[in-house]
């Protein structure tokens, strides 16, 4: 199963989301990671077929997207970013409609619904009417409808957002475990959601495609490039200005900041071991304007 | 099916529209009431003027008008016209040996209630053959002049008007009064800007349109679906009204004459339609339904263009006012749903337009205007959607 993304370039107005933006997915999950407005959003949509692209092409399995139309959409399970849902609906309803919508089969869905209810944690509230659900609770409905039909690619467009800790872990195992011979594809501007369960990351910046590459390999490459400093009040704001920091803890009557930089920032720096957010500063920040 | 099914489930089946629902039909009621306080000669109340005047319909004059009955109405009739119309010599006071209590109360009622609708009714045969014959007339001065058009027109006139008398007699207070209401078809269309904006607004709304974009069914099945559940509801809502319109009129006015026919009433002496009461109340409402369902396209489309609910809002309210304002103060009649929603002035003249040399009733043309009007906003609506689902 392969997802390619061939030079794919959108622009709203003047404003350019997407720059030739090209990428291969095979199974397994991808982390697509970004800043808010680096164009996660767009390239999601390009290949849900939301939003026609500029220029360049999707294409699964070497078949052009746009050309399999429906044969593609029944393949793909989408989370989008802010779902509100119907709120007059109840959560077992909720699903069964998107069963109906999706065109899985009442007794294929029946059963779907009652496992994914379970997965998400949502078997009690399965009779709650969704204008009661808390984020988290939509949010794994939403989670849940995006699974509903089985699909071959699932994109989940800021998954996590309204979860509580002990929800993201529930969420990042259930994902693992789906992504067997699937592809996932999950945005989001949170590191830690990605840095465990992807295969691969996506780095995007202001639509270009600044990485691709295995979470121990970008995490590899940023040896050498990760420091602790501990600086006086006095002196943080000179590091804060000066370099990317991914930490600041206070302790003691100073300042332990954690500092991403290709030369060594102080004499009494000392290099500590990288993480997939020192990587994304590293990349998405250090790259852009410092 | 199940598409559709969900849709109703979505935008229609609401505890609010539930609740405003059951207000405006209270409401509608009130009003008829007062509305029937304000008109009406003969009422179902118990007065004197309206139990000697319901006596002696039930009792003697009602049905087949025959001269039996001719004669005993001129009979009483006769010499309190002489007294209160001619002499003018009548007596002010209470009178127990009176229908209504007073001489001048037994003339109105017997004039109003009786005599002009029987001698109405009786006429009207004479009056229809008049037509026909005028209409019979011109056949030949048509023919001679080659022109075909007016030809066909005079010969449907003639075969309209040629077979029509009213035989029976039948009071017609509540048909009258019925067929000039309109505020229920108002609350309808308030009721449908309420329920309809939100059918592909809310989509946007709450972010559903891009799970529906990236769905089996979320495309043109499930416009389709919205569209249709829009129109089914529009319709129920507005047979649930005209019910609650006919049955509060039957109560207030009562209810006689169904079988009658509709050129009994004064208003619709020249209709085109030669239909009994019964059937025009069907037809009347139908074609309100019509202009009602062109409206709702209208909202729909305004749903479908914009991504937050409070522009269409406005927008449909005020297309809604703007087009009864070009109802009330043009004579365009084409086009305007408002024409078919108050139809009464529809169907009152015979009147033909001309299609290719052929004489077409009015209405018809009027219809088929809305009609098509209708067909542009749901073809619209459907390619808005199609594009925001690209």
């Amino acid at each position: 199963m392969i997802l390619k993304m061939d030079a794919i370039s959108k622009s709203y107005k003047d404003k350019k989301a997407l720059k030739d933006f090209s990428a291969t997915l095979k199974e397994g999950v991808y982390g697509l990671l970004g800043q808010n407005g680096a164009g996660k959003t767009t390239l999601i949509n390009v290949i849900t077929g939301i939003l026609n692209p500029d220029g360049g092409k999707v294409f699964f399995n070497d078949a052009d997207v746009k050309k399999m139309g429906v044969g593609f959409i029944s393949k793909i399970g989408y989370l989008p970013q802010f779902p509100q849902f119907y709120k007059n609906f109840e959560a077992i309803e909720f699903l069964r409609y998107i069963c109906a919508i999706k065109d899985v089969p009442e007794k294929t869905g029946k059963k779907r619904i009652e496992e994914l209810l379970e997965m998400v944690n949502l078997s009690d509230a399965a009779n709650k009417k969704i204008g009661a659900f808390s984020g988290g609770m939509r949010q794994r409905l939403g989670i849940a409808q995006a699974m509903v039909n089985d699909p071959e690619i699932l994109i989940l467009d800021e998954p996590t957002a309204g979860l509580d800790p002990k929800e993201r872990i529930r969420f990042r195992n259930i994902i693992s475990r789906f992504s067997e011979d699937r592809i996932v594809l999950l945005a989001t501007h949170i590191v830690s959601d990605v840095e465990y369960i992807a295969n691969e990351v996506i780095l995007l910046q202001k639509g270009i495609l600044i990485k691709q590459d295995k979470p121990m390999s970008l995490i590899d490459e940023m040896r050498g490039k990760v420091w602790e400093v501990k600086v006086d009040t006095a002196n943080s704001q000179e590091f804060l200005d000066k370099y990317s920091i991914s930490n600041i803890v206070f302790n003691e009557g100073h300042y332990a900041l954690r500092v991403v930089s290709e030369q060594k920032p102080a004499e009494g720096a000392s290099s500590i071991s990288p993480n997939l957010e020192d990587a994304f500063l590293y990349h998405c920040e250090t790259g852009d304007d410092k | 099916m199940k598409i559709l099914i969900y849709e109703i489930r979505k935008n229609f089946i609401k505890p609010y529209l539930f609740v405003i629902l059951c207000l405006l039909t209270v409401i509608n009621t009130v009003t008829i009431y007062d509305y029937y306080k304000e008109n009406h000669v003969f009422s179902t109340e118990q007065t004197n003027r309206s139990i000697a005047f319901w006596n002696l319909y039930e009792g003697k004059f009602k049905g087949r008008i025959t001269n039996e009955k001719i004669n005993a109405l001129m009979e009483i009739y006769t010499p309190l016209y002489q007294l209160c119309a001619v002499e003018r010599t009548f007596s002010t006071e209470y009178d127990p040996e009176t229908y209504t209590g007073y001489t001048f109360g037994d003339y109105r009622m017997l004039d109003l209630g009786f005599v002009r609708p029987m001698e109405y009714s009786y006429m009207y045969r004479s009056q229809a053959l008049e037509i026909a014959d005028k209409a019979n007339e011109n056949l030949e001065f048509f023919q001679s002049a080659g022109n075909a058009y007016q030809y066909r027109r005079n010969l449907k006139i003639a075969s309209l008007f040629g077979g029509r008398q009213i035989t029976d007699f039948y009071h017609t207070e509540m048909y009258e009064n019925l067929f000039r209401y309109d505020f229920s078809s108002f609350l309808i269309l308030l009721m449908s800007i309420l329920a309809l904006v939100p059918v592909f607004v809310a989509e946007k709304e709450t972010e559903m349109d891009l799970i529906l974009s990236t769905s089996k069914k979320g495309g043109e099945e499930t416009v389709n679906a919205k569209i249709l559940s829009s129109f089914l509801y529009v319709i129920v809502i507005s047979v649930w009204f005209y019910m609650v319109d006919f049955l509060a009129f039957a109560y207030c006015y009562g209810l006689t004459g169904l079988n009658n026919q509709l050129y009994a009433l004064k208003d619709f002496m020249l209709t085109p339609l030669n239909v009994k009461m019964w059937g025009f109340i069907l037809l009347s409402a139908a074609v309100k339904i019509i202009g009602l369902l062109a409206v709702s396209s209208i909202i729909l489309f305004l749903s479908s263009i914009f991504r937050r609910a409070l522009l269409p809002y406005i927008l449909s309210l005020g297309t809604v006012f703007l087009l009864m304002l070009v109802n009330e103060f043009t004579k365009v009649k084409f086009i305007n749903p408002i024409e078919l929603i108050a139809n009464r002035e529809l169907f009152k003249n015979t009147d033909f337009i001309n299609i290719l040399g052929f004489p077409v009733h009015e209405f018809i043309g009027v219809i088929l205007s809305v009609m098509l009007l209708t067909g542009a906003f749901v073809l619209a609506t459907k390619m808005i959607s199609k594009k925001t689902h690209a």
